[in-house]
């Protein structure tokens, strides 16, 4: 080979092997620069979750409230206002019938007591999520119970594992108390049907009710803000799915699942 | 005797490496790191044997030699210098020193091959070639392995003021890049080889520069 060919040959050789590296960093910081957006998307993200977190915990403060300023109001109160009338109208003279009354307002006070220990346990419902997502919804279903307007199943599947997420079961808890709303407000059901299981791969929520149902697909204007896309926002900011199946007179079935724990 | 002039000594080589043992000084003679701050001397060793390699030439000495005994210190430090960047990422003593012990054995085959004239005689023009060779393939690799982990790594790093990847990515330019010459060396009569090397040469140390900036004003103020 000629002097003149090698030669050619050895420039042409030596661009290729000083053009790999160039290829070699600029990949490098591209792929760098990806990383950088990643990392700024997940930190987005977080602070997103812990954002929602609070907003869940101030939402479940502050439907404990309305629940105990209700009860308050339309149970303590109308049995204390009742207890302080009977005990009012007490007259001393007449033995047997003040002996009646006094017995009837010492059993006003003691439905007042009740009441106040079930508010008790009902301002300890955050906590209660510190014990687990099963023994929280329990004191919700016991609330709601209490009304005496519907009957309640509620069923537990699977071993809680041993360690848990107590944001998970903070949002999952909130989403319950989304669904329990609506059905209050909307549903007319009768019955309702919750069921709690866990899997290794995560926790699934599934609550039914007989109530009057709707058209999911065309959900009126009105009714868009029924917390439906809290409940699945809620439910993907911690990597879950939520499904809706409901028709007009059949009632609505609703299932959630989040990667747990 | 030749007469050599001041003006023999300026060349585009000497004045590149010169620069980066200025801006060694500058930047790394009260650097932290104990391997930083001996870049200033490995650096003063690499101009003196392109000085001394001038001088030999303009005299009529083959100048070899003194490229062969410093292929020796380039083997130590450049592996030291890789091991001090792997120990962010794994346990690097092991392949440091597989790596040294590699180079060792070849330059000592090469040395029984040749005998001690090979460093000590002035009047040799043998280069350690398979030295040099297997020198680029394993610094190239480290120099890899090195980007490998970086991209692995789930930190992230703002590569534009690191230190060690401009001084990584300087290795790999001139080890890699120059692996055509060394594998034509001797085959061509032209220019040409020099001149690669020198563009090789100004790659590598403007890289080195850069980084020792880094090390030295930049990197701080993204620490801070």
């Amino acid at each position: 080979m000629a002097n003149k060919d090698i030669g050619q040959l050895e420039l042409v050789a030596s661009l290729i092997f000083i053009l790999a590296p160039v290829f070699i960093v600029v990949y490098i910081f591209i792929y760098n620069n990806r990383k950088k957006r990643h990392i700024l998307e997940k930190q987005q993200m977080q602070l997103t979750f812990e954002s929602e977190l609070i907003k869940t915990q101030m939402e479940i403060r502050e439907q404990t409230m309305q629940t105990i300023g209700a009860d308050l109001h339309d149970n303590i109160g109308q049995l204390l206002s009742l207890t302080s009338l009977t005990l009012n109208s007490v007259k001393l003279e007449d033995a047997g019938k003040a002996q009646q009354k006094i017995d009837a307002a010492l059993d006003l006070t003691m439905r007042s007591i009740k009441e106040m220990r079930l508010l008790g346990k009902l301002l300890q419902g955050e906590q209660l999520i510190g014990l687990g997502l099963s023994e929280a919804i329990r004191h919700e279903i016991n609330w709601i119970e209490k009304s005496g307007q519907y009957a309640i199943n509620y069923d537990v599947e699977g071993e809680q594992p041993a360690q848990n997420n107590p944001d998970k079961d903070l949002i999952l808890f909130r989403i319950l108390q989304e669904v329990f709303n609506n059905i209050i407000k909307h549903s007319k059901a009768k019955e309702i049907s919750i069921k709690l299981a866990y899997s290794e791969l995560g926790v699934r929520l599934q609550v039914i009710d007989n109530g009057e149902g709707f058209d999911v697909t065309n959900l009126p204007d009105d009714q868009k803000g029924m917390g439906l896309l809290n409940i699945q926002k809620r439910a993907e900011i911690v990597g879950g799915r939520f499904f809706i199946q409901s028709q007009p007179g059949e009632g609505t079935c609703i299932d959630i699942f989040i990667p747990y724990p | 005797m030749p007469v050599i002039h001041f003006q023999d000594f300026i060349t585009g080589n000497t004045i590149i490496e010169t620069s980066c043992f200025i801006a060694s000084m500058l930047c790394l003679a009260w650097d932290k790191n104990i391997i930083w701050r001996v870049f200033p001397i490995y650096l003063l060793a690499m101009c003196f044997t392109e000085l001394y390699g001038i001088f030999l030439r303009k005299s009529h000495h083959n100048n070899q030699w003194p490229y062969n005994f410093l292929i020796l210190f380039d083997a130590i430090f450049i592996n030291l210098v890789f091991a001090k960047l792997f120990k962010y990422h794994f346990k690097s003593s092991r392949l440091a020193l597989v790596g040294f012990a590699a180079l060792l054995i070849v330059y000592l085959l090469e040395v029984q091959n040749h005998g001690f004239a090979l460093i000590f005689n002035t009047r040799n023009d043998l280069l350690n070639n398979i030295t040099n060779n297997v020198m680029s393939v394993i610094f190239t690799l480290y120099a890899l392995i090195y980007f490998y982990m970086l991209l692995k790594d789930e930190r992230y790093i703002n590569l534009k003021y690191s230190a060690d990847f401009w001084w990584v990515a300087g290795v790999l330019f001139f080890y890699f890049g120059s692996v055509i010459i060394k594998l034509f060396r001797g085959l061509s009569h032209s220019e040409l080889p020099y001149q690669i090397i020198t563009v090789l040469i100004w790659i590598i140390y403007s890289c080195w520069i850069y980084s020792f900036i880094c090390r030295r004003w930049l990197t701080k103020i993204l620490d801070s």
